[in-house]
Formats: structure tokens, C-alpha cells, sequence
């Protein structure tokens, strides 16, 4: 089994397409990895801006001094702080440059700053320069509001959105909330999980030209009689093709992940993998830290990945077809787009549980799109994580049965 | 070791392709003979378990062969007519990976690939890319492969097309060599490689078995006698419109034909022995895919 394992990777690989593809997986990785970097950057006294690792270690060290709890006493402070920088010469200035200079005396507490604008905007909004309004005492309403703001959403615009059990639900999600949040520099944690969705799409769209080809290959280089003319040919060859499949798609997905996560980590700081995520997404509904995020981010990208490359591999081996199936994931990926303008409740829902949704969790962690699965209320994420492990499992005898039961005309 | 077939027909939508044969294999090389078209690869492809029979059934020893699955398998060597490979593995890599589908161990595998790659001389190329390979060498690779597992049962669908006369030889060597204590069923169109091989012939007409039966059996049998005669040009033409003409050869006295006829086409007509080529031409029609040197006569 081994031996056709091998030999099934190497036909894989041995391909011209499956070459040019590790080529741009690997340009992938290191275009995606360089504006990871990248996009944290730092103002100095002067108004430079400069971008990467060195920006993310003078950024780190400015924000550590607001780690900590974020209770009323350290909002009132950002609001005094921010006001006295707003009241500063170059923050008064209309000159570019004199309020990057102002700006570079808030980048310490910009995360908590923006935690405030949220807070206090309303709650679909975000006004970035609410906090540049608000006084000290206003501190005290900080957490209050994030409830207050959810209570009015839903008597008002999404009134007829949720019934009565799930809008107690989301209420009671809300309540559990541990407050003060603990903050912490994050900025290692937070480009990951914005730009992992990138990689993980872009590898999904290459992964599927050597993957498409596993099963249609057979017939399309003539050489499927033979394989189904011999011993193992409609039974542990066809399980070494689809070994090989998962292997390729699971070795290669994990590799780009590791790589990616371990230089964007190492370059922009661990620290900040406790914090909850309702420090950066004020109005979320998961109680999740931001490793806990990202970890399911990377796992949902994964089970996203392979089930629409096992569907791929299923189209492949019953149309015979490498061309058709490698439109599978480009269909799965943009046609739900097309769809989610509808104001169809239904349909909204079904579009949150599509595979899409697994390669793009960090968004799915911002929506409000709740299931009922018998009487218990559920969110999209742990639905998701339920199906499509499922579908997987499913599509692996389903690919096995398909396939070895091909005639050659 | 009897490899029976039953009333088999395989039917693809409007085409009979295979239409209710019958007839019993068992050790010795079969040539299944007949023209493009006549089913002969659709019933290869059902005696190696490739496609289903509409109806009948292909027995081994008793037992129907889709039953015995991968047992049956086990047994094959199979070398199709539009033979396929993977064109960026060596020779080497090729056969290896054929003899793991073939359920041969590892160790086994390397030394029974080293030697069918000395028997079917592509030992120096062992390491050439199998799409870098001529049309012969793949052809040999093929027949590398069918014997990788050292089949009971070998089936080789138009072996021989594409070979240069000197590997043609080669290859009949090859399988009279190889076909002791073997079932070897062999389709051609070219009736040398049969005549020179085959211990048993199948001729194979419209999905259908016209004639079985040995080289003798069958060219007692003739329907039609065979004539060869010397007549001058413009009467050959007459006599290609109204006989089946075996062969055309111009000489300084004339037209030299053979002719398939029931009776003497020509008064000068000389009786000759029926050939397995005849025997095409009588049945079939039409000569057979062989070049020879009547092709451009007239």
C-alpha cells in the first residue's frame, strides 16, 4: 500500500501543472507572509512611517504599557490621553506631517481607543473620531453600552430577525461576557487571522489543479485499463489514489500554515493569544481568544479546503473530467457571492453554512447568523465544524465507490 | 483452466457490439481475428472485468469472473490496443507502480521488473521518461507490464500494431516463449503475427464468431477456392470489380492475381492453397492490415 501511495504522489507531483502550482503556492506564501508583515506599521516623533518587523517590535513595546485589564479607570485615562494629544500643536495642525506626529503619541493606545469608538458608536456603526468627543466621565458607561447598544438592535432594526428565544440567547451570550477584558498587544495574532483567508483560498484555488487530476488522469492518459485490470485495481489502488489526495492536500495546506503562522509569529510577537477576541470585534458572539480564534480559523480553512478538493476528486473520478472538476471550488467559492444580497431569510441562512464560510471563519466570527438544531439555539461556527467533518467522512467511501466502479468502454 | 464465455452480448445504446458468443479458452494462444469494428476489443475489455456484459456470463474454472473480482484479476496480463502510460514516469518508475497494482511485493517487484525490462530490451533505457520513448519501446513496455505478474491468463489487444517487422518478430518470439501453460488470447488484423502463434483461431465478425477452430480446421473450411492467374492489364480491372482479389502484382506477361472464386475466374486460372490471408479476404471482405506490394498497382 505504501509503495502505490508513493507512486500515486509522484505521479501527482510529476506533472508539469502540480510543478507550477508548488511554485505559486510558494510565491503565495511569500507574498502573503511579506504583507502580513508588513501591514503593521509605526509613526515615529518625526511622523516617519516605517513598515514590518521593526515597526511591530517599537509598536509592541508602546502598547505593552496599556496591557492589562481594561476597566473604567483605564478608559478614562485613554480619553483624558487622547484628549491632551487632540489638544497638542501638530494634532491642531493641518500639516500632514504634524498629525502623524500627533498620531504617533496614540499609537500606545490605539487598540483601546478603537475598543472605546466602538463602544460608543452605534451599533452597526463604527465613528472613528466619537472618542476624540467624549470626556472621562463617560468612562463609566463603556461596558454598559455594549449591552445597551445590543437591547436597542434588536427591539428596533432586527426586530423581525430573531424570534423571542434567540434574541434571549444572544442576550444571555452578551451577559456572559467576562468584564474588564484583559488587552495586550496583538498584532501578530490579529494579521493572521486577517489575512489567513487570503492564503487559505489561494492555496485551495491551486491545490485543485494537481488534486482534480488524480482520478480523471486515469482515463485521460489511456491508462485506466490497465489499472483496473490489475489486482488492487478497483480496490486498494483506488484507496492508495485517494490516500495520496488527502495526503497531498493535508501535507500541503499544513505546511503553508505552519510556515505561514511560525514567520508571522516570530516576526510580529506571540504575545496577545489570551486575549478574548470581543477586544478587537466589540460586538462578536464567540467567547474565544484570539489563539483559539485563529486556531479554528486554520482548522475551518482546512476542512473548507478539503471538502471541496474531495468534491473536486468526486466530480473527477465519475465525469472523468479534470477540467470540470476543477471549477468545484472556484463555484463553491464566488457563487455564493451572487447570492447573498438576498433578503431571504432562508437562503441567508443556508449561505452561512455553505463550504465558503470555512475558509473565511474570521469573518464568520463577526456574524450574528443563528440555527436551531432541535430546541438548542446554535451559532454557524460549531454548526459548520459538525457538517462538514461529516461530509468529509462521507465523500471518502462515496469517491471509493464512484471510482472503482468505472467501466472502460 | 478453462476460461468459458456464455451467450456473452454487450450492448451500448443502439450497437450491438458483442452479440450472444459463445466458446471455451483454455491453455495455448488464441488470435482473435477480425476486421476494426468487429467487437474484438469489447470483448477483451469484458474478459479482463473492464466492462460488464449486457448479458451471458465469462466463467474461470467455474466461477464467474466479476464474482472472483480481484481473484481473477490476479491471474491477467493485459496489454490494450490504445495502450496508455504515464508520461513523465522512467520505464522503471512505469513498471514498479504497475507491479504494486499488481500486488507484488517490493522485492519481487524490482527483480521481476529487472528482468522483463532485459527480456523486452529496454534495459538500457530503464531510466528514459516513458514519453520519451519510440512508438516500440512504449508498445514493449506494455508487454513488460502484462507480464509483470506472470499471468495465467494474458490478453493482448493489437500487440503488434506500430512495430517495425524486425520488433513484429521480436514479439512472437517473445510470445511463444512466454505462452507455456499460458491462456493467451491475441486480436490482430494482421494475420502473420496469427498464423506464425496462434494454436487457435477466433475469426470475429460484426460482434459475432464466424469461424473457431485451428489454422488447418479453419482453411479446410474456405468457402471459396483460390485462383492465381496472369491476365493483361485492362482485364484486371474487370476482374478486381467482380472478385475478391487476394493479392496484384504487375509482371512483364501481364496482371499476376489471386483470386477468391468459386470458380475459375479465368480460363488460365491455377488452383492454390488457401493461406490465412485468404481466409480474411473470404470472410471479412477486405485484405488485411498488412502493406504489400499489390497496394498501388492499378
Amino acid at each position: 500500500m505504501t509503495q502505490m501511495i508513493y507512486y500515486e504522489i509522484k505521479k501527482i507531483f510529476s506533472q508539469h501543472s502540480a510543478k507550477l502550482a508548488l511554485l505559486l503556492l510558494c510565491v503565495t506564501l511569500g507574498v502573503t507572509t511579506f504583507l502580513t508583515v508588513h501591514s503593521v506599521s509605526w509613526i515615529d516623533e518625526q511622523g516617519e512611517k516605517t513598515a514590518g518587523p521593526s515597526a511591530a517590535q517599537k509598536l509592541r513595546a508602546a502598547r505593552k504599557e496599556w496591557a492589562g485589564y481594561v476597566d473604567e479607570d483605564v478608559i478614562r485615562r485613554v480619553i483624558e490621553e487622547n484628549a491632551r494629544v487632540n489638544a497638542t500643536p501638530e494634532a491642531q495642525s493641518s500639516n500632514v506631517v504634524q498629525q502623524e506626529i500627533a498620531f504617533s503619541k496614540k499609537q500606545g493606545f490605539y487598540d483601546i481607543r478603537m475598543m472605546i469608538a466602538r463602544s460608543f458608536s452605534g451599533f452597526r456603526e463604527l465613528d472613528y473620531y466619537l472618542p476624540d468627543s467624549l470626556t472621562p466621565e463617560d468612562a463609566s458607561r463603556f461596558y454598559p453600552n455594549r449591552m445597551a447598544q445590543l437591547t436597542e438592535w434588536l427591539d428596533g432594526e432586527a426586530k423581525d430577525t430573531f424570534s423571542e428565544s434567540e434574541r434571549e440567547w444572544i442576550i444571555q451570550k452578551y451577559q456572559e461576557l467576562p468584564t474588564p477584558l484583559w488587552y495586550d498587544y496583538a498584532e501578530g495574532w490579529l494579521n493572521l487571522q486577517t489575512y489567513s483567508a487570503t492564503i487559505i483560498m489561494i492555496s485551495l484555488l491551486i491545490l485543485v489543479f494537481p488534486i482534480a487530476g488524480i482520478f480523471s488522469g486515469e482515463a485521460a492518459q489511456k491508462a485506466d485499463a490497465i489499472f483496473f485490470s490489475t489486482y488492487h485495481g478497483r480496490r486498494r489502488a483506488v484507496l492508495a489514489k485517494l490516500c495520496a489526495g488527502f495526503l497531498v492536500i493535508t501535507g500541503t495546506y499544513w505546511t503553508m500554515m505552519l510556515i505561514y503562522t511560525a514567520v508571522t509569529l516570530g516576526l510580529l510577537g506571540t504575545d496577545g493569544a489570551d486575549c478574548l477576541i470581543a477586544v478587537f470585534r466589540w460586538k462578536t458572539l464567540y467567547e474565544l481568544t484570539n489563539g483559539q480564534a485563529y486556531a479554528l480559523i486554520v482548522l475551518g480553512g482546512y476542512l473548507g479546503c478539503l471538502f471541496m478538493l474531495l468534491l473536486a476528486m468526486l466530480v473527477s473520478a465519475k465525469t472523468k473530467s479534470t477540467a470540470f472538476a476543477v471549477t468545484i471550488p472556484f463555484f463553491l467559492m464566488f457563487a455564493p457571492g451572487f447570492l447573498s444580497g438576498s433578503h431571504n431569510a432562508m437562503l441567508t441562512k443556508l449561505i452561512g453554512l455553505l463550504p465558503d464560510q470555512l475558509l473565511q471563519m474570521n469573518t464568520v466570527f463577526s456574524l450574528f447568523s443563528l440555527y436551531r438544531v432541535g430546541t438548542h439555539i446554535c451559532r454557524s461556527a460549531p454548526l459548520l465544524f459538525a457538517i462538514y467533518p461529516a461530509a468529509c467522512i462521507l465523500l471518502l467511501p462515496l469517491i471509493y465507490r464512484v471510482f472503482r466502479r468505472t467501466q472502460v468502454a | 483452466m478453462e476460461l468459458v464465455i456464455e451467450n456473452l452480448t454487450k450492448t451500448f445504446k443502439d450497437t450491438t457490439a458483442v452479440n450472444n458468443i459463445s466458446c471455451t479458452l483454455s491453455t495455448g494462444v488464441y488470435g482473435l481475428l477480425g476486421v476494426n469494428g468487429a467487437g474484438k476489443t469489447t470483448l477483451m475489455r469484458m474478459l479482463c472485468t473492464l466492462l460488464k456484459p449486457t448479458a451471458g456470463r465469462i466463467t474461470w474454472n467455474g466461477a464467474d469472473i466479476f464474482t472472483m473480482d480481484a481473484d481473477y484479476r490476479k491471474l491477467l496480463g493485459y496489454l490494450p490496443q490504445d495502450f496508455g502510460f504515464y508520461p513523465n514516469f522512467s520505464v522503471e518508475d512505469y513498471l514498479m507502480y504497475i507491479a504494486s497494482i499488481k500486488g507484488l511485493r517490493p522485492a519481487t517487484a524490482r527483480q521481476r521488473v529487472n528482468t522483463l525490462l532485459k527480456q523486452v530490451g529496454l534495459d538500457p533505457v530503464r531510466s528514459r521518461k516513458m514519453r520519451k520513448l519510440s512508438g516500440g519501446m512504449k508498445r514493449r513496455a506494455g508487454i513488460a507490464q502484462a507480464l509483470l505478474n506472470h499471468p495465467r491468463i494474458l490478453i493482448l489487444d493489437e500487440p503488434t500494431a506500430g512495430l517495425d517487422p524486425n520488433e513484429r518478430i521480436r514479439f512472437r518470439n517473445l510470445i511463444s516463449e512466454i505462452s507455456e501453460d499460458r491462456l493467451v488470447l491475441l486480436s490482430t488484423h494482421i494475420v502473420s503475427d496469427i498464423e506464425y502463434i496462434a494454436s487457435e483461431i477466433l475469426l470475429m465478425k460484426d460482434g459475432a464468431f464466424l469461424h473457431t477452430g485451428t489454422q488447418t480446421e479453419i482453411l479446410a473450411d474456405i468457402p471459396e477456392t483460390v485462383w492465381s492467374c496472369v491476365v493483361p492489364k485492362e482485364q484486371a480491372a474487370d476482374l478486381l470489380r467482380r472478385y475478391k482479389v487476394a493479392n496484384i502484382r504487375s509482371t512483364p506477361e501481364g496482371t499476376a492475381m489471386r483470386i477468391l472464386s468459386k470458380t475459375p475466374p479465368v480460363m488460365s486460372s491455377i488452383r492454390e492453397k488457401a493461406t490465412l490471408e485468404d481466409i480474411f479476404l473470404s470472410y471479412f471482405g477486405e485484405r488485411t492490415g498488412e502493406t504489400n506490394d499489390s497496394d498501388d498497382i492499378l
